[in-house]
């Protein structure tokens, strides 16, 4: 896949297999930007980068497990982001392309409890770090600055005796979990 | 489904308006996760280079 490649919005829609109304959605709510030509009035119609086709597939699986937009557009935030920031270090990355690597590390979202997104992110096989957790009831608009405080947890294993926590980011009651790069590799575009 | 859809976005603010305030945190976050990133690649690489150096004194 060209990490320059495009797509309209069309096109996606018919590859992820969804109705159109759906992108248009996340778009309009300010999830995913298109990164060639956004909508600008009657008969303009957006062009989607690689990046924004599995932006728009991790919003769709998120949306399906009923995660708020204000949350889906959060996780969107720090993925774009992500790809910028590697992008310093490595000036071809792309996400998309990157995560559909043999050997790529395994990107997840995980939301503990209802309360709080956290990513993880570790090679195969071992045990993944994990980066948050974002309170989601903080993403409203009214919300107070962050103030440089970040959770650290490293995975202490996975309790499944019903008197542990859940997960490595230690859940009390519940948690849903999405592998970025699971999304990225099921990516119809080759 | 769209029932639901339509119901849960009541009232929801545009995404790119509500995470202002938490902004530099999801920016953060996405630093570090770079920084693992690089970490967990450059650590694939050197197993890659130790085992081709292993099967080649074999």
């Amino acid at each position: 896949m060209a990490g320059d490649e495009s797509f309209t919005l069309s096109e996606i829609a018919r590859r992820l297999d969804v109705p159109q109304h759906r992108l248009i959605h996340l778009c309009e709510k300010g999830v995913v930007v298109p990164d060639v030509h956004d909508a600008a009035g009657r008969g303009s119609s957006r062009v989607f980068s690689s990046r924004n086709f599995l932006e728009l597939a991790v919003a769709l699986r998120l949306r399906d497990m009923m995660l708020p937009v204000v949350a889906v557009g959060a996780i969107v935030h720090v993925l774009r982001a992500f790809e910028a920031q590697l992008q310093q270090d490595l000036p071809h990355f792309a996400l998309a392309d990157g995560l559909r690597k043999d050997r790529a590390p395994d990107l997840r979202v995980i939301i503990s409890d209802g309360q709080r997104i956290y990513f993880s992110l570790g090679a195969a096989g071992k045990d993944p770090k994990l980066f948050g957790g974002i309170p989601m009831d903080q993403l409203e608009g009214d919300a107070p600055a962050w103030d440089g405080q970040i959770d650290v947890v490293r995975f202490r294993g996975n309790a499944r005796n019903g008197v542990g926590r859940l997960g490595p980011e230690h859940s009390h009651y519940g948690r849903l979990e999405l592998s970025v790069t699971a999304v990225a590799r099921a990516l119809p575009i080759e | 489904m769209s029932i639901m859809l339509a119901a849960g976005e009541q009232g929801v603010v545009g995404a790119e308006e509500a995470d202002l305030a938490l902004r530099p945190l999801l920016d953060h976050i996405a630093v570090e996760l770079a920084q693992e990133y690089i970490r967990l690649m450059e650590a694939a690489a050197d197993n890659d280079a130790a085992a081709s150096l292993s099967v080649a004194d074999a």
